[in-house]
């Protein structure tokens, strides 16, 4: 399959007290259109910056080739609260990519946005209310809506589920799950937790300290791990999920 | 349970204080029992009674009408400082705080400047430069109050760009004004509100300070300050010619600070 997403030699620097600090050091990989490619690392090693780097919206300090293949990705993040306006509505902050844009008049606009609940399985009754009214779960679903407003080939998925509760936690991943079938986007799905990669991923990367250590398909990576940082992650899990 | 008691004391102390003073500015423009300017030297220095509630000053002047009339003239100065201060402090504060970089450099040493500067000496300047009264007390005190106001949007700014939602909204492809305009300014009006009530506040003192000085209102208007500056002449013999101006800037101010303590917590 194509390639969605090329990347080549991404190094992502910070100064640290004068003294050059590499959050992502020379990672190089490729996203294939319509998988869900799982990135798993401890807290720190530099998976957010990743992410952060591939949407440019870090710029400073990174050096290396970054290609999108398809019209540009979006986002989910981690805490549904911060990445909502909490002065908007839902209605208008579901309606905002799509108004950015300009190329809808308002009743087109309407209309997809509740096509959208639809898929993410929101009640119409929430587009008149605020953000602060919504529930964890459903603020991350609202996020992952207005991520999708714009018909992305591509999302990246920064932690989507570590702020949710577990029962609500799998809902969300079931959601991602099928709308990545319904809707064959391609996701890149960062996250520290191996039992949420492994339920999802058809690929996945493990990176330690800026480094990709690891890379393969799901089973090979999580079954024969090669590298000692991997293995130890997965005995980890193991004894703690995959029994 | 507590704490929210004695927050809604003193909103309701200070929306009552506030009222008051609303009332007599309101009282001010629509009704005076005696012409503020008028002078008659058969009343002068008279006494607290009932035709004078609040006592006569040193040319006969009723202080009553001249107390409603000076509110409404320092009302009117405090709130056009406040409004430029704002106005002007939210420009620069959203600018600097959103591109940051050289601009952001430049603006805020240029702000440092004017903050360590002693406004009474920067108004002094710009009224020393376009000449006394009202107009240049307004446009002096507000460059005076820039500033601290684009100090705490700017860093308020600062704050809010780098939430998430901002990210979302930049990865549509959203422009620089609209991010602006529609998704960080709105979210400023809880930060805005209070700084808004407290700079109302130091307003309204450094009113009737300049006017006190004499830089402000032009005498035979009055103004609070201007009041309080011609009653120390006859202080000993007539207490009442201060206190009556003076007890209605402790309400003015009291009102207005508790005003915003209230809300400042409630948010």
């Amino acid at each position: 399959m194509a390639n969605i997403l090329e990347v080549r030699n991404l190094s992502v620097e910070f100064k640290k007290d004068k003294k050059p600090f590499f959050a992502v050091s020379d990672v190089s990989f490729d996203v294939k259109e319509g998988e869900i490619l799982g990135l798993a690392g401890e807290s720190g090693c530099g998976k957010s910056s990743l992410s952060r780097a591939i949407l440019g919206i870090q710029k400073k300090g990174v050096t290396g080739s970054v290609k999108h293949f398809a019209k540009r990705p979006q986002m989910v993040f981690q805490d549904p609260a911060g990445s909502l306006n909490p002065s908007q509505k839902i209605g208008f902050i579901l309606e905002e990519p799509i108004r950015v844009k300009g190329n809808f008049d308002k009743a087109e606009r309407k209309r997809r946005v509740k096509d959208m609940l639809k898929k993410v399985d929101l009640d119409e009754e929430i587009l008149d209310r605020y953000p602060n009214e919504l529930s964890g779960g459903q603020r991350q679903r609202v996020c992952i809506a207005a991520a999708l407003m714009q018909e992305p080939k591509f999302l990246i998925a920064d932690e989507p589920v570590s702020a949710l509760d577990v029962t609500v936690q799998s809902q969300i991943l079931e959601l991602l799950k099928r709308l990545h079938k319904e809707l064959g986007i391609a996701i890149l799905f960062i996250s520290h937790d191996l039992r949420v990669v492994y339920n999802l991923c058809d690929r996945v990367m493990v990176m330690k300290s800026g480094k990709i250590v690891e890379m393969g398909e799901l089973q090979d990576v999580y079954f024969n791990p090669q590298h000692p940082y991997t293995k130890s992650l997965m005995d980890a899990a193991k004894t703690k999920y995959l029994k | 349970m507590d704490k929210t008691k004695t927050r809604n004391v003193k909103f309701i102390l200070g929306l009552t204080l506030t009222g008051i003073i609303l009332v007599m500015m309101i009282a001010g423009i629509v009704h005076t029992p005696y012409d503020p300017m008028a002078m008659d030297l058969s009343a002068k220095l008279e006494g607290v009674s009932f035709k004078h509630i609040m006592g006569c000053d040193n040319f006969g002047r009723d202080i009553f009408s001249r107390v409603l009339v000076g509110v409404r003239e320092t009302m009117f100065v405090a709130a056009a400082v406040v409004f430029i201060g704002t106005f002007v402090g939210i420009i620069i504060g959203t600018v600097t705080g959103y591109f940051g970089g050289w601009v952001d450099e430049i603006l805020m040493r240029f702000n440092d400047a004017v903050l360590a500067f002693p406004s009474v000496l920067l108004a002094l300047l710009v009224i020393g430069i376009m000449g006394g009264g009202t107009k240049a007390l307004i446009i002096a005190l507000g460059i005076a109050f820039v500033p601290s106001f684009a100090r705490i949007i700017r860093g308020e700014v600062l704050r809010i760009r780098n939430l998430d939602y901002i990210q979302c909204v930049r990865l549509y492809g959203a422009s620089h004004l609209r991010i602006i305009v529609v998704h960080i300014l709105p979210n400023l009006r809880t930060v805005l509100l209070s700084s808004v009530l407290i700079g109302f506040n130091n307003a309204v003192l450094a009113e009737a300070g300049m006017s006190y000085l004499g830089m402000g209102a032009q005498p035979p208007y009055p103004s609070l300050g201007l009041m309080l500056s011609e009653a120390q002449g006859v202080i000993y013999s007539n207490p009442w010619n201060a206190v009556f101006p003076g007890l209605v800037i402790v309400i003015m101010i009291l009102g207005f600070s508790l005003l915003s303590d209230s809300l400042e917590k409630k948010t």
